[in-house]
């Protein structure tokens, strides 16, 4: 099934979900508000508190604003960049009124001006098999911090149930006494039991070792309804162990708790058959069958357990047991195992716990012997046992569900799903398949038809182990226009297996909103159902997106994707080089338009190897950036060559080529190549950074073979200014805050361009490889998020887990105005386009959102930025170019935190000889776009322009 | 050289100039040691590997050895031989299923091919030696096998109870004829012929039993009637019943008449003995009655879905129960009721055509195997035996063949149960039945038994003989000393295809020899003999070699008859050939002394009969009476004065040249020229009446010489199993054991006072035989006697890994000089050299150990122990298996459970306890020790009361810490006057060797018989040189696949 189909339902009932869930969210915080002097407190307190925590509690704020800078310091700014600054922020805001209610009215509801870090939301759905409630009409599912539960009938998420944040569930199960009651655990050891079709939390256990899993029985004694929970502790990392803990159904309150297993290598995979009398367990290629000694009713029942060892790893397993009937013996059950190995291969062990017994009893009895049905290549991550028991149901990394009849050897197919089948449940009424998926969806199918009814899709990250090793970032940009729309450069296939590599090679746009995948299209040929493993084994490589931009109308999307053949099969064309990838590589720069009609990014060019012809080795994209006020795009190669690529609508006979709907066609091209000066022309650059000032005027690029960073106006592709930046062998992070350009190489600087000053610097203590900057036009912030060097930990067992700290700055302070640390690592940081905040995504693929969110727009005027409005007076950029020699652009040594003092000699800069242009005019916006612009654009250009012209 | 298997002297560290030998088996010219560090005798050293198409000498030439240059070995690796193995069509054991007794003795595997040749197996403990080929004939082909045994009347009265008689042989091919074999000779003894088309398949009654099976309660006739019929079905859609009765086969009726469609009878069985099962190319299953020869039923399995052809019923098959299968060309297998004929089952396992089915005796296991190379097996759920209802699943599939399996053959008793498959992969893999989760499969060998080449030596020329042709190749010497830069040049052309000799008439080759000197070949068919003359001419320039042939007339007592086999003695003097009915005779040859004129093949043949073996035949193998007696070796001694043959029972028979060559009387000396046994007629049959006891005066002397028995052949004894390999082993004067002149001056006392006892051969007379049980024996043929080496080391002692080797030796050859008598044994996938000048090492520490030694003894006895625990067990578990493959070890098993389960209650598990899942596996049974134990007690006894053999090799034993590596004991003792010279070695590196031959060089005769000239020989060229022919399955050409779908190696 397409995507394309989904997210059309989900189209449908967008506007009736969004108020739901927005009521839904105010039950949550309702619900979050009582917790807190519930009984949970107590618990919340047992966890260990990070220790961050007490520099985001209030009492710290107070020291924050202490520090903030003094005011002579931050009158630099002119006002009538103040102004329009301001008008800007007029025009986004009534934007964002339009475009979504709920922030007003969370705005009412919260504190003022409180920095805060939302709660996480989309995320990756557990490594457990999904639950079908209520004749399939829900479905749930769980993610780190929450349970959540969609409507088959419209995929849309009814409820969420949320745990506290530093809790991580584990496992949940449904209750046996009561349908309307799911048990969760984490790993912290708390078991919670919800009522999840209203959402109240009905008991909680806290249990002192971890869990890993739980299952949970009910059974009848003395007339009293004992329910049992089966728990799969996590004792050493290696070592689980299985208890039983019951309790009466009336109270909560724990009866017995009995440890019955432990085991190494245990997984958390428990199946409780015929009321708790057997259980199967398994750990690599033992199974563990349990069977109870006495009625198993009795809480006190003793299990005899039975190990066997199979052949081959199990990588997957289900049990299932039904009434047996022999000819000697009366009705019994039989127990019937499927397992699914590491090799490919479904072994299938019939009546394996009778059979077992008997061979004990006489073992001149019949070998034990299995079926094996052989048909997935790699390992089988999913196999089940039909209700009826006469197919199974199994799913791999093939991408297809295969339906073996046992009884006359048939194999049925679905194939071509988007990824890897990582669970799949038959529902209790047999009409539904649930399928979870390896790149984070889930999709229920119908038994009869195997058609999809419903789909659930979050996030498609890749998995954080895996991302150790790659220092990409991961491409996410949020739509300007359309501010719910994230879109992400994913791969096809979390990769777990050998076929997939983890590259990116879609483009997915989540609706941050409905939380819900809006669509998913390819941007490179991916192998995900094709053939992906070469002649000799060898996984077959797949291009990498590396970097995604959206115009500034949303129009355009520009990507840029890398290929490289595996370095085995270069070695023998390239038997001089050490280095091969070089000369194969493959980059092509892609440009695409926006099909309203079907939401899809239609091809419109694509430029192969670019800049190719200046040197025999192929460069490769560094860094893509798209201006911010006109349809306009730049790119550094690893030549150190800049291009600026434009839009041109097609002639043929000096006439505009239009499609079939009478819109004109267009095609990219470079209107501008910059060759960078010296430095960068001998060394070439592997790592760089582009970024266009607000208005659109200048482009400021850094590299890591140069210090400089250099102020090109796109528009003649002239230098027109280089300034002494990041330190050597390090490239800047760069973004612009009006006109503050703020870098990041070792340290954090602030500079006023227009001044050529330094604002502020502040040494960050951290490793630069994980960091994030993003600047927000509208509230004038700029947040940083760096990854915490591991010692910076405190707890030791955290150690290898990483933290990341995140900083909120305005231009008027040194020190963050607003500062957290959070566990994990942080993917990506992007500032919302239309409101204040920034929007977060972590490795565990969950979006949160870094927000003030009392702060209304106006209020934020008042506050945050009176002191812009004492700039002095407005700066031509060419009196400060002429002006500037940068011995007085050194650091302010009392305004800085700390200072970079071996750096200071370096600080000298040439002057630069270019003459700057720093208005455009209007009629350079008429001459050159007025016959290709619709009246909309062409009135925000003027505004542009005028701005602009403003602000220099 | 071999990787792994060598002995540590090959492989130590110190190989440091050695031209990268293990790394591939394409190199060239590669010296597996340098002599610098080993100057001592060396094995190899250089391969031909012609299977590599560019060829340069010039960077590995290996330097010249610079001493005992004899012990170096060449070895010609050929792959350039095209022997065309042919594809499986039909396979048939001769006795049904048993589970309740062990395997009969006359159990044999009949494996039809495409040529029309028809193989015998003997499945035997498991070993599966091929012992004879019936040979077919130009555009022949065996489509189908059946046998059936005869009914004798018992001694008893009653004549209810029968004893089981002659087992027969029937076969159909593109014809509509059923054909009969005569087992004992090998060729078809009679024909059935019809009026109907040509015969598609066929299928014999089941044997008539006194108990009954479930259909026999209806059989009026059961007493009358005994034998068994055959079914054949016919193109044309008919059903023919031929009877076997009296030893007879005679058309009997016509069952079914064709309908008006005609469709072709694919496949026959028999659910009972009144009931047949056809199936038809009209997507029909048709089941009729014998006795009223009516259609019982129509079972329609329907057109195919896709194309609306007919469904063809490639196979039938009814389990003991009744229930039949059919697999069909949609590979659906489908399962009928017996009673009602309704369908069961339909299991869907095959992506392509099932064409045979087979099941388990018990009828719980089916197997099928297909078009799309699988062999699916197929279980019965748990459910009662006799239920109708019970539900088959699969339980696993594999790919063993690599093309089409076509036939599929099962049988079972108490210790064989193996499933045989068969296709046009031309390979035979036996697959375990009972033992199917336990054990590996095995491919046996697509090669035939006994090598089909020959080679001259001296001439440099070898020949391959297959269906109607032979081909002969030189090999030119690929040695040539680095003086010579010319050779590389020559390079190139190291071998050449020289001439193709094809043989008219229908019938196929069953054995062809080329002299040793090169100068005859001839050729033999079940009809006649043909002698060809090659001469041999090199041009001058280039020496290139070029080759004429001419055909010899022949005496018609040689030439009028078949044969089955031919030798050359070593001189070139008598031709040998073994007539099909196992009469052995023997021609002179003599040349004439003008070189232009055709030698003579001497105007008379002598005659040899073997005694009639006296021993009762077991009556087990009674079904095979005849056959048993079919010679497979012959083997003459180095000076030609020894003849010996042995065949299938294990008999080895001898003859020795009498007296001396007085060639100045002229060829026939006219001492006994009356005796007419050269005329056709006696020569046809063997004279069963004949005496046993009779004077050997019989045979004609020519020159003054005169073959008769060896007077003490008698106390040669039987072998337990087919003979594969007999050999004298070369004469070397100079070797110091070399005792034969004092014993034979002993012998005629002791043994034949005969007054001509000084006229008796005094060369070397110990023979090696090798059976089809892998024991190894070695006599002194004049005394009748075992020789030394075989005194002192029987066959247990030979080394564990050869013992563990499966495939069957094909053949051997000598490598002797002053120093080591190198017997090198192979089969299709190894080569072993034992080296008979020294003893075996001892497998188990010597009881003599040393006090001194006795702790670092103990220590390493235990490992050696537990090794050769293991080796035991492994051994054992062989024996106990299934027959086929080896018991899978644990860790590659892929189904079923692990062997042991463990139960346990505790959470600590302190009380668990194992629980043996699978007894077989694992159960290391302690009997059997005792009498290994009562054989080293009487070798040691032998080994130090006896003279040492060649050097001082008790002692070493006696004074040596038994080491942990047997071959390091042996390769590297350095108190060994053999030094480095290993007494065994085993190389796996050959696979799929369709013959070796020795080439070239002085030839493994010459050099010993003239001890000086070999002590002049310094040329290090003159080394010992073979070639070793391999014929891979990938090289074999195979006609495309239908089912070209996933074609990765499984």
């Amino acid at each position: 099934m397409s995507n394309g189909e989904v997210s059309n339902l989900k189209r449908a009932v967008d506007a009736a979900f969004g108020s739901e869930r927005n009521e839904h969210k105010s039950k949550q915080s309702r619900r979050k508000r009582s917790k807190a002097s519930g009984p949970q407190q107590d618990s919340a307190q047992e966890l260990n508190s990070i220790p961050t925590k007490s520099q985001t509690s209030p009492s710290r704020n107070g020291t924050l604003k202490a520090l903030q800078l003094p005011k002579a310091l931050q009158s630099q700014s002119p006002a009538e960049n103040a102004l329009s600054a301001s008008q800007s922020r007029e025009l986004g805001g009534q934007g964002l009124r339009k475009h979504s209610k709920k922030t007003s009215r969370k705005q009412k509801r919260s504190l003022p001006s409180e920095w805060s870090i939302s709660a996480a939301e989309a995320g990756r759905f557990i490594d457990q098999d999904p639950i079908l409630m209520q004749t399939d009409r829900y479905l749930i599912l769980a993610v780190r911090t929450q349970v959540l539960v969609y409507s088959t009938q419209n995929s849309r998420l009814v409820r969420s149930l949320r745990l506290d944040e530093h809790e991580k569930i584990t496992s949940y199960t449904t209750c046996a006494t009561n349908e309307n009651c799911i048990l969760v655990s984490t790993y912290s050891g708390l078991v919670v039991q919800w009522d999840w079709t209203t959402g109240q939390e009905i008991k909680q256990w806290r249990f002192s070792a971890k869990l890993l899993a739980i299952s949970e029985q009910s059974g009848i004694q003395d007339d009293t309804i004992y329910s049992t929970m089966l728990l799969i502790h996590e004792v050493t990392s290696k070592t689980r162990r299985v208890s039983l803990a019951t309790f009466q159904d009336s109270s909560a309150e724990i009866i017995t708790n009995k440890a019955i297993l432990e085991e190494n290598q245990l997984t958390s995979w428990i199946r409780v058959l015929d009321k708790r009398r057997c259980l199967v367990l398994y750990a690599y290629n033992k199974l563990f069958l349990g069977q109870a000694v006495r009625r198993p009713e009795d809480p006190a029942s003793v299990y005899t357990w039975r190990e066997i060892a199979v052949p081959g790893r199990i990588t997957s397993i289900d049990a299932r047991s039904h009434s047996s009937s022999s000819s000697t013996n009366k009705k019994r059950l039989a127990i019937d195992i499927v397992i699914g190995c590491l090799d490919g291969s479904i072994l299938i062990y019939d009546d394996i716990l009778f059979k077992l017994i008997n061979k004990e009893k006489n073992p001149r009895e019949e070998d034990i012997a299995s079926r094996r049905l052989h048909w997935h290549r790699n390992e089988v991550l999913t196999v089940k046992w039909s209700l009826d028991g006469n197919y199974i149901i199994s799913g791999g990394h093939e991408t297809v569900m295969v339906i073996w009849q046992l009884d006359t050897g048939q194999q049925q197919f679905l194939p071509h799903l988007s990824a890897a089948i990582q669970h799949l449940i038959v529902s209790d009424t047999g009409s539904s398949y649930a399928l979870h998926l390896a790149d984070n969806s889930v999709m229920v199918l119908s038994t009869s038809e195997l058609e999809p009814f419903a789909y659930v899709s979050s996030l498609n990250l890749q998995q954080p182990r895996l991302h150790g090793k790659q220092t990409r970032r991961i491409q996410a940009i949020l739509h300007h226009t359309d501010p719910t729309s994230l879109l992400l450069a994913v791969p096809a296939d979390v990769p777990s297996g050998a076929a997939s590599q983890g590259k990116a090679t879609l483009l997915q746009t989540y609706d941050i909103g409905a939380q819900q995948q809006s669509h998913r299209q390819a941007l490179v040929r991916n192998n995900i159902t094709a053939l992906n493993v070469d002649p000799s084994g060898k996984p077959v490589q797949e291009p990498d997106v590396t970097h995604v931009k959206i115009s500034y109308d949303g129009k355009w999307l520009a990507t840029v994707d890398e290929w490289a053949p595996p370095a085995d099969d270069l070695k023998t064309l390239y038997p001089a080089h050490d280095d091969y990838t070089p000369h194969a590589k493959e980059t092509f720069l892609k440009f695409w338009a926006k099909n309203t009609s079907t939401r899809s990014w239609q091809l419109v060019t694509k430029i192969e190897c670019p800049h190719s012809t200046r040197s025999t080795i192929a460069c490769s994209i560094l860094y893509l950036e798209a201006n911010p006020q006109r349809t306009e795009f730049a790119t550094i190669l690893s030549d150190g060559s800049i291009y600026i690529w434009t839009a041109k609508s097609r002639h043929r006979n000096g006439l505009p080529v239009k499609d079939q709907s009478g819109s004109p066609l267009y095609t990219w091209s470079y209107t501008q190549t910059v060759e960078l000066l010296i430095p960068l022309k001998k060394l070439t650059p592997t790592a760089s950074a582009l970024c266009y000032s607000p208005d659109g005027s200048v482009l400021a690029v850094s590299s890591n073979k140069s210090s400089f960073i250099h102020f090109i106006d796109p528009l003649t592709g002239n230098v027109q200014h280089t300034q002494r930046g990041s330190h050597p062998g390090l490239f800047s992070y760069l973004t612009f805050l009006n006109h503050h350009l703020i870098t990041i190489s070792k340290d954090l600087r602030v500079y006023n361009t227009v001044s050529g000053d330094l604002l502020y610097a502040l040494a960050l203590n951290s490793s630069v490889s994980g960091v994030h900057l993003a600047a927000n036009q509208l509230d004038q912030t700029f947040a940083v998020v760096c990854l915490l060097p591991a010692f910076m930990s405190k707890e030791k067992e955290d150690k290898d887990k990483a933290k990341s700290q995140i900083m909120l700055f305005n231009l008027k302070s040194a020190s963050p105005i607003f500062r957290k640390i959070v566990d994990g690592t942080v993917e990506t940081l992007l500032p919302l386009p239309s409101e204040s905040g920034y929007l977060i995504i972590n490795d565990e693929a969950e979006i949160v959102y870094l927000k003030q969110p009392g702060n209304s727009l106006a209020k934020r005027n008042d506050v945050g930025l009176p002191a812009l409005e004492d700039a002095p007076k407005r700066m031509e950029l060419e009196e400060i170019i002429g002006r500037r020699s940068i011995e007085g652009a050194g650091p302010v040594g009392h305004m800085v935190n700390s200072v970079e003092k071996e750096d200071e000699s370096a600080q000298k800069m040439q002057p630069i000889g270019y003459t700057h242009k720093t208005q455009s005019s209007l009629s350079d916006v008429f001459n050159n776009h007025a016959t290709n612009l619709p009246v909309r654009e062409l009135f925000e250009q003027v505004v542009a322009v005028l701005r602009g012209g403003s602000e220099g | 050289m071999s990787e792994g298997r060598a002995p540590p002297l090959l492989s130590s560290p110190t190989t440091t100039g050695c031209y990268s030998a293990s790394s591939s088996t394409r190199s060239q010219r590669v010296k597996s040691f340098p002599r610098k560090l080993y100057d001592g005798p060396k094995i190899w050293s250089n391969i031909n590997d012609y299977s590599c198409t560019s060829l340069h000498h010039g960077l590995t030439r290996p330097e010249p050895p610079k001493r005992h240059s004899s012990t170096v070995m060449d070895i010609h690796r050929c792959r350039f031989v095209p022997y065309p193995s042919q594809a499986i069509n039909a396979l048939a054991f001769s006795q049904p299923s048993d589970t309740q007794r062990r395997c009969p003795a006359d159990q044999r595997l009949a494996i039809g091919r495409a040529n029309g040749d028809i193989e015998i197996w003997n499945p035997a403990r498991g070993l599966w030696s091929q012992e004879t080929i019936f040979r077919g004939g130009k555009d022949r082909s065996i489509e189908g096998l059946a046998w059936t045994q005869d009914l004798q009347d018992a001694a008893a009265e009653d004549d209810e109870i029968k004893e089981a008689g002659r087992l027969r042989l029937f076969s159909v091919g593109l014809s509509s004829a059923v054909t009969e074999w005569d087992m004992a000779r090998g060729i078809p003894l009679r024909h059935a012929n019809g009026n109907f088309g040509a015969i598609w398949c066929l299928a014999a009654q089941p044997r008539w039993t006194s108990t009954g099976g479930d259909g026999e309660g209806h059989d009026r006739n059961r007493i009358s009637r005994q034998d068994q019929y055959l079914a054949a079905g016919c193109e044309d859609g008919t059903i023919v019943l031929f009877s076997t009765e009296d030893g007879d086969l005679r058309y009997l009726r016509t069952i079914a008449k064709p309908p008006t469609k005609k469709p072709r009878i694919l496949s026959l069985t028999w659910k009972d003995r009144n009931t047949i099962i056809a199936g038809c190319s009209d997507s029909n299953i048709r089941v009729y009655d014998i006795r009223t020869r009516q259609t019982l039923r129509n079972m329609t399995l329907g057109k195919s879905v896709i194309g609306g052809n007919e469904t063809l019923v490639w196979a039938v098959k009814c389990l003991p129960n009744g229930t039949i299968l059919s697999g069909d060309s949609a590979g659906d297998l489908k399962i009928w009721d017996s009673n009602n004929y309704s369908l069961v089952q339909r299991l869907h396992c095959h992506e392509a055509d099932i064409l045979d089915i087979t099941a388990n005796a018990s009828g719980s296991t089916i197997i099928t195997g297909g078009a799309d190379r699988r062999t699916v097996a197929y279980k019965s759920m748990s459910g009662d035996k006799g239920d109708t209802t019970r539900r088959w699943t699969q339980v696993m599939h594999r790919r063993f063949h690599k093309h089409d399996v076509k036939a599929l053959a099962s049988f079972e008793s108490q210790d064989l149960s193996v499933v045989v498959s068969g296709g046009l992969d031309t390979a035979p893999v036996v697959m375990p039945l009972r033992g199917w989760q336990k054990e590996y499969h095995r491919t046996l060998s697509h090669l035939p038994q006994s090598p089909q080449l020959s080679s001259a030596p001296q001439a440099r020329l070898f020949i391959g003989w297959w269906e109607r042709q032979i081909s002969i190749w030189h090999l030119s010497r690929h040695a040539e000393p680095p003086e010579a830069p010319e050779s590389l040049t020559n390079s190139h052309a190291s071998h050449k295809l020289l001439s193709q000799l094809f043989l008219k008439g229908e019938e196929n080759i069953t054995s062809a020899q080329i002299s040793n000197d090169g100068r005859y070949i001839a050729v033999a068919t079940v009809s006649n003999v043909k002698i060809f003359r090659l001469r041999l001419q090199r041009s001058p320039p280039d020496r290139r070699v070029t080759i004429r042939t001419k055909k010899i007339e022949t005496l018609p007592s040689l030439g009028q008859f078949g044969a089955r086999l031919l030798a050359f003695s070593p001189d070139t003097r008598w031709l040998c050939s073994i007539r099909l009915n196992n009469e052995i005779t023997l021609v002179r040859i003599e040349d004439s002394s003008d070189s232009k004129a055709p030698p003579h093949f001497g105007k008379q043949a002598v005659k040899l009969n073997r005694i009639k073996s006296k021993t009762s035949r077991d009556t087990n193998t009674a079904g095979l009476d005849g056959y048993l007696d079919t010679i497979t070796t012959t083997s003459f001694s180095a000076d030609s004065r020894l003849l010996a043959v042995g065949d299938l029972s294990g008999r080895i028979a001898t003859w020795v040249l009498e007296g001396l060559e007085r060639s100045s009387n002229g060829f026939v000396n006219g001492i006994q020229n009356d005796r007419g046994s050269g005329s056709p007629q006696s020569a046809g049959s063997l004279s069963s009446g004949e005496s046993s006891s009779d004077e050997d005066d019989d045979s004609q002397s020519i020159h003054g010489q005169r073959w008769r028995k060896n007077p003490a052949g008698a106390y040669l004894p039987n072998l337990d199993a087919a003979i594969l390999v007999l050999a004298f082993r070369p004469s070397t004067h100079e070797n110091p054991t070399n005792t034969a002149r004092s014993e034979i001056g002993l012998h005629p006392t002791r043994h034949t006072p005969h007054p001509r006892a000084h006229d008796l051969p005094a060369g070397e007379d110990r023979l090696i035989a090798m059976t089809a049980e892998h024991k190894l024996v070695e006599y002194r043929v004049l005394q009748g006697m075992l020789s030394e080496w075989s005194r002192r080391n029987p066959a247990s002692y030979l080394p564990q890994h050869f013992k563990r080797i499966r495939e069957r030796a094909m053949g051997c050859f000598w490598d002797a000089s002053p120093l080591h008598h190198r017997l090198w044994l192979y089969g299709s996938t190894w080569m072993f050299m034992l080296d008979l000048a020294q003893d075996l090492p001892l497998e188990e520490p010597s009881v003599t150990v040393g006090m001194d030694d006795v702790q670092q003894a103990q220590q390493s006895s235990k490992q050696n122990k537990k090794r050769k625990r293991e080796e035991f067990e492994a051994e054992k578990l062989r024996q106990r298996g299934s027959g086929a493959g080896g018991p899978v070890p644990l860790a590659e098993s892929y189904v079923g459970v692990r062997n042991f389960s463990r139960r346990f209650q505790s959470l600590t598990q302190d009380d668990s306890q194992m629980i043996q899942l699978d007894e077989t596996r694992s159960a290391a049974s302690e009997e059997d020790e005792g009498s290994g134990l009562g054989v080293t007690a009487l070798t040691q006894l032998r080994r130090r009361t006896e003279q040492p053999l060649v050097n001082g090799h008790t002692e070493h034993q006696a004074n040596g810490v038994p080491s942990l590596l047997r071959e390091t004991s042996h390769t590297n003792a350095p108190q060994s006057k053999h030094g480095d010279e290993p007494a065994s070695f085993l190389s796996l590196r050959y696979r799929s060797i369709l013959g070796i031959v020795s080439i070239g060089g002085a030839g493994d005769e010459n050099r010993p018989m003239d001890p000086k000239n070999h002590g002049d020989k310094s040329d290090p060229e003159s080394g010992f040189e073979v070639a070793i022919v391999e014929r891979p399955l990938w090289d074999v050409d195979l006609p495309p696949r239908f089912d070209g779908d996933q074609d990765w190696e499984t």
